[in-house]
């Protein structure tokens, strides 16, 4: 079960160019990401010259498997989303690479880069801003196959194959996005993610924006399509119990940088970044029972800029356990059980 | 609690949708018709174009048949709206000259929203040096007084209509590109937009189907409200000598001519004066009518 | 309405507020009338904390904002909002503005837009003091900075005089925090006041909100959508779904045993962080309903499991099911027999 399986919708072959170069064992990451690094320039004065970098995305190495889902978890400014953004290179990295199936993306002309788009899609946060108020359902879910050239006809087909796919009636399609609701403009979203056959979905806060009743319906949708499609999913959100319910391996950020990576049970289990071990104990269960007993670790202060970020670890502003040596160093990604890594110098174990 | 277990599959899922798919046209038509001022505008513009291009053929005389003996008379039963100095019937004049005026402020308008459509897209969406070059004309032509332009080269040119309103364009391009400019600023940061980079869509595509259809509206609004502008420029050109050559005529060189025979006959300035009011009024209310229906905060309603 | 009625609390001290039969309609031209709020009965006692959840048009806000007189003029409100007996739906808009920020206190959302960008934020503070007379400028100006400190804003002598753009998300909403305590209200109103903020700055808000509360002794109106955030803090929960109350209870009763579909619904479809509900996501179909458009009968049976023909043909009443636990539906004798849920910390 390599991501090549196809997908339903059969006549795939013609257009799609074969990407992996060599038959990879099924272990092989679909997606590699190494060292990426993405800043922002912040221009000021008449000139507009640069005077600071944001550094949005700072080093960060991440891997997705076939089939697997990899949540990414971290609060607002933490880099997530300009994270999945760079990835599918709707924004320009500055540095790292970028390898889907072995082949690096940042490198990629701009004709490969369109073949390669095929292998990502997005799920994007708002189900009001993501569909164009102006186009037609149908017309939104087959635009992407109509890019690669699928003619009118075979592309409205397809669209409504993936209308139903996602729970959507194929007659809907002639409905504009504001006659939907919420949870439904989000279906038609991830119809438009599926059309061309990705293996891995880039899934952006996709269900936060949504009532809290028409989440799990999504969430439910997005595993069952999972299993049906053979997709890999890259989870960014900031909700830790979404994150827990869909991923098999989750990545936390803090300041664009990696804090902490383990399989999900551990990592929730055991969590041995500071940080994580604050996010966790900060999110409110909904069960009174739970909370009068649970322990809270109340972080102080806020996120500090990414345009400057602090020295050294750059959690150590708000960490309970800093001392003078997390100014000074910054900790490494350290393995501290097999596949769980932390990047502190005094991880908890 | 099982039994509440519901598959993904929400198909059955009631859907309360009118007969017809409401497409964002079909919404702002419903609105426009909802607007009583729009409604009369429209009414008001069709009579008035009916009345320009039909008046004269109804009328027994020619625009520029000079008529001696009738000079400079009052509106009678035989020269309904009078006649000028040289015994011209100002019915005919007033309709022929109202053709042009209307012509104008159409061709104007449409030529400035599509520069501004065009130049605005490329500055909001391509940035960077293209939006500083668009920026600084933009300043530029706010800064200068296109009237004086307009005089400047109205002595130097042969004034056809064409070419006045090619002129008026040009000076007042600006007000449609300042909003295209903005709202595709906004709109490309759009996730739609950046689905369709995702999906591997070229620049092209972007502008053309994602962000013109949506910013199509307002410039629409725009050119209206130039249109109305249009036609008071061209009056005052016209008023201050520099219209169409004689013996074609406009509104404004109605008035420019009776300038004289305020006293004797005030209806030679009034009846050309109102025809331009009356045009104004009718595209305004339009334009007011297009901006109700076509506001795009009218998307989020309920 | 008997429930709510204050000689029901056999002898104890009235209720703060009591909400009789509030109901609240929008009218827009050539539509028919918006209800977002259908017929609501609460009361508030003094202290405690009462938590209305609800979803997006439940018209959870919108019978809060009736209350302190910040609707559109297109809103038909009905029905009495009595602050110890004064009905603030009958006051004029000036007697109204009395209560507010004195009596009564609003905590919103978005700070950013709650604060004015041009004034400073103790400028602002002062400002709610001053304007009901219980203090002159310079005391004032004291006072805010004090207040600042209560909620734990650093350097509170520097904060004053610095303007809300140079606050973050989190301080501003402490900052909010202060402003609305700065006259010691009975009752404080706060309208989802930490949704926009992230989890590690949202707990330090709440701890902030709930020792204030119990400092200066204020009733919580939290309205909310986070049904986390009410189990960690409420003592009373109110559940609206359709502009009605669908059920009441006790915090702790409402989230081991809720007896209304709908809330059973939103409980078990809910993932959790502590893990209790890592298989699959039972959730509830279809979405809530357009307050242009709401279902004749019971607002939620078409989503519901248990409908039957009378849930179409008309709402249920609010009922006690058990002593302190009301829900609004036909089959509240059956679904007595419900299991209670898992509790985490069982498991």
């Amino acid at each position: 079960m390599t991501g090549t399986a196809s997908m339903p919708p059969a006549n795939t072959g013609s257009e799609t160019a074969p990407l992996p170069p060599a038959p990879r064992p099924d272990d092989a990451p679909l997606l590699e990401v190494n060292n990426l690094v993405t800043h922002f320039p912040i221009r000021s004065g008449f000139f507009k010259r640069t005077t600071g970098w944001v550094k949005a995305v700072d080093g960060v190495s991440l891997s997705v498997k076939p089939n697997e889902t990899v949540g990414i978890v971290g609060e607002s400014g933490c880099g997530k989303t300009t994270l999945g953004r760079t990835i599918l290179r709707l924004i320009e990295p500055t540095s790292g690479s970028i390898k889907v199936r072995g082949e690096d993306v940042v490198a990629a002309s701009a004709g490969r880069m369109r073949d390669l788009r095929k292998e990502m899609q997005m799920v994007f946060q708002d189900p009001y801003a993501s569909l164009n108020p102006r186009m037609p359902v149908h017309d939104i879910v087959s635009e992407p196959l109509r890019i690669h050239g699928t003619p009118k006809n075979e592309a409205r087909d397809r669209a409504g194959e993936y209308l139903d796919a996602v729970g959507l009636l194929p007659e809907h399609g002639n409905r504009y996005p504001h006659e939907f609701s919420g949870g439904q403009r989000q279906r038609v979203g991830i119809a438009r993610a599926l059309t061309l056959e990705p293996d891995l979905i880039i899934l952006d806060e996709p269900v936060s924006a949504l009532d809290v009743s028409i989440q799990a319906q999504v969430i439910n949708l997005l595993e069952d399509l999972q299993d049906r499609y053979d997709l890999s999913y890259l989870f960014i959100a900031h909700d830790l119990s979404v994150v827990r319910h869909i991923s098999d391996r989750v990545v936390v950020m803090y300041l664009g940088k990696v804090a902490e990576v383990a399989d999900r049970d551990e990592l929730y289990a055991s969590p041995g970044h500071p940080y994580t071990q604050a996010l966790l104990s900060a999110v409110p269960v909904p069960d009174p029972d739970v909370e009068l007993t649970r322990e809270r670790v109340v972080l102080t202060g806020d996120l500090p800029s990414p345009a400057n970020p602090p020295s050294g670890c750059r959690f150590r502003t708000r960490c309970p356990i800093a001392v003078a040596k997390c100014a000074d160093e910054d900790p490494p990604l350290a393995e501290i059980a097999p596949d769980h890594w932390v990047s502190c110098h005094f991880p908890s174990v | 609690m099982a039994d509440t277990a519901v598959g993904v599959h929400l198909a059955s899922e009631q859907i309360a949708f009118d007969d017809k798919p409401q497409s964002f046209g079909r919404q702002a038509w419903k609105r426009f018709r909802s607007h009583k001022l729009a409604i009369v505008g429209v009414f008001l513009f069709l009579f008035l174009v009916l009345a320009f291009w039909i008046g004269p053929r109804v009328s027994s005389y020619e625009f520029d048949e000079i008529n001696i003996v009738d000079r400079a008379q009052g509106p009678s039963g035989k020269h309904w709206f009078g006649t000028d100095d040289l015994g011209r019937d100002l019915f005919v004049r007033a309709m022929r000259g109202g053709q042009y005026s209307i012509t104008i402020s159409v061709v104007t308008g449409l030529m400035a929203a599509a520069l501004g459509g065009i130049f605005g897209a490329l500055a909001g969406y391509f940035g960077r040096v293209l939006d500083t070059g668009v920026s600084f004309m933009i300043n530029c032509l706010l800064t200068i007084n296109s009237l004086a332009i307009l005089l400047v080269l109205g002595v130097k040119f042969q004034m056809t209509p064409m070419v006045i309103a090619s002129l008026i364009a040009v000076l007042t391009w600006t007000r449609g590109a300042r909003v295209v400019r903005a709202l595709v600023l906004q709109f490309k940061e759009r996730e739609f937009v950046l689905a369709a980079r995702a999906a591997g869509a070229s620049n092209l595509r972007i502008i053309w189907s994602h962000l013109l259809p949506n910013v199509a509206g307002a410039l629409l609004v725009e050119a209206t409200l130039l249109a109305g502008t249009a036609i008071i420029l061209e009056s005052t050109l016209s008023f201050l000598g520099l219209g169409v050559l004689p013996p074609e005529t406009t509104l404004g060189t109605l008035i420019s001519e009776a300038k004289g025979a305020i006293d004797t006959n005030p209806a030679r300035v009034l009846i050309p004066g109102g025809l331009v009011t009356l045009i104004v009024l009718a595209v305004n209310f339009v334009g007011d009518g297009l901006r109700d229906a076509l506001d795009p905060t009218h998307e989020l309603e309920l | 309405m008997s429930l709510s009625n204050p000689s029901s609390a056999a002898g104890a001290e009235a209720p703060l507020l009591e909400v009789e039969n509030m109901s609240v309609g929008f009218r827009a031209r050539g539509k028919p009338t918006a209800q977002a709020v259908r017929g609501v009965s609460y009361t508030v006692e003094r202290g405690e904390t009462l938590a209305i959840v609800g979803e997006s048009g439940s018209g959870k806000s919108v019978s809060a904002m009736a209350m302190l007189g910040l609707l559109p003029g297109s809103a038909e409100i009905t029905g009495q909002a009595r602050l110890e007996g004064i009905d603030l739906l009958a006051l004029k808009p000036k007697e109204l503005r009395s209560y507010r920020g004195r009596r009564i206190a609003m905590i919103f959302q978005d700070p950013m837009t709650a604060f004015h960008p041009a004034f400073t934020i103790g400028n602002q503070i002062a400002e709610t003091i001053t304007v009901h007379g219980l203090a002159d400028k310079k005391q004032a100006m004291v006072q805010a900075a004090d207040l600042l400190e209560m909620v734990g804003v650093p350097e509170p002598g520097v904060r004053v005089k610095q303007y809300p753009h140079e606050f973050s998300g989190g301080t501003r909403q402490r900052a909010m925090v202060a402003m609305a305590i700065a006259n010691k209200p009975d009752l404080l109103i706060a309208d989802e006041p930490t949704t926009a903020l992230d989890v590690t700055i949202q707990a330090q808000v709440m701890e902030v909100l709930a020792n204030i509360q119990k400092e200066v002794n204020a009733a919580l109106l939290l309205i909310t959508h986070d049904l986390g955030v009410v189990a960690s803090v409420a003592d009373r929960v109110q559940v609206m779904y359709g502009g009605r109350i669908v059920e009441r209870a006790d915090v702790r009763p409402l989230f081991r045993t809720p007896r209304n579909p709908y809330t059973r619904g939103l409980l078990t479809s809910l993932p959790r962080v502590d893990g209790a509900r890592d298989d699959r996501l039972i959730p509830i179909p279809g979405s809530p309903p357009s307050i242009l458009a709401m279902p004749p009968g019971c607002a939620f049976a078409p989503r519901c499991t248990f409908r039957t023909d009378v849930c179409d043909e008309r709402a249920a009443d609010l009922e006690m099911v058990v002593e302190g636990h009301e829900s609004r539906c036909h089959h509240n004798a059956d679904l007595a027999a419900w299991q209670p849920l898992h509790s985490g910390s069982g498991s």
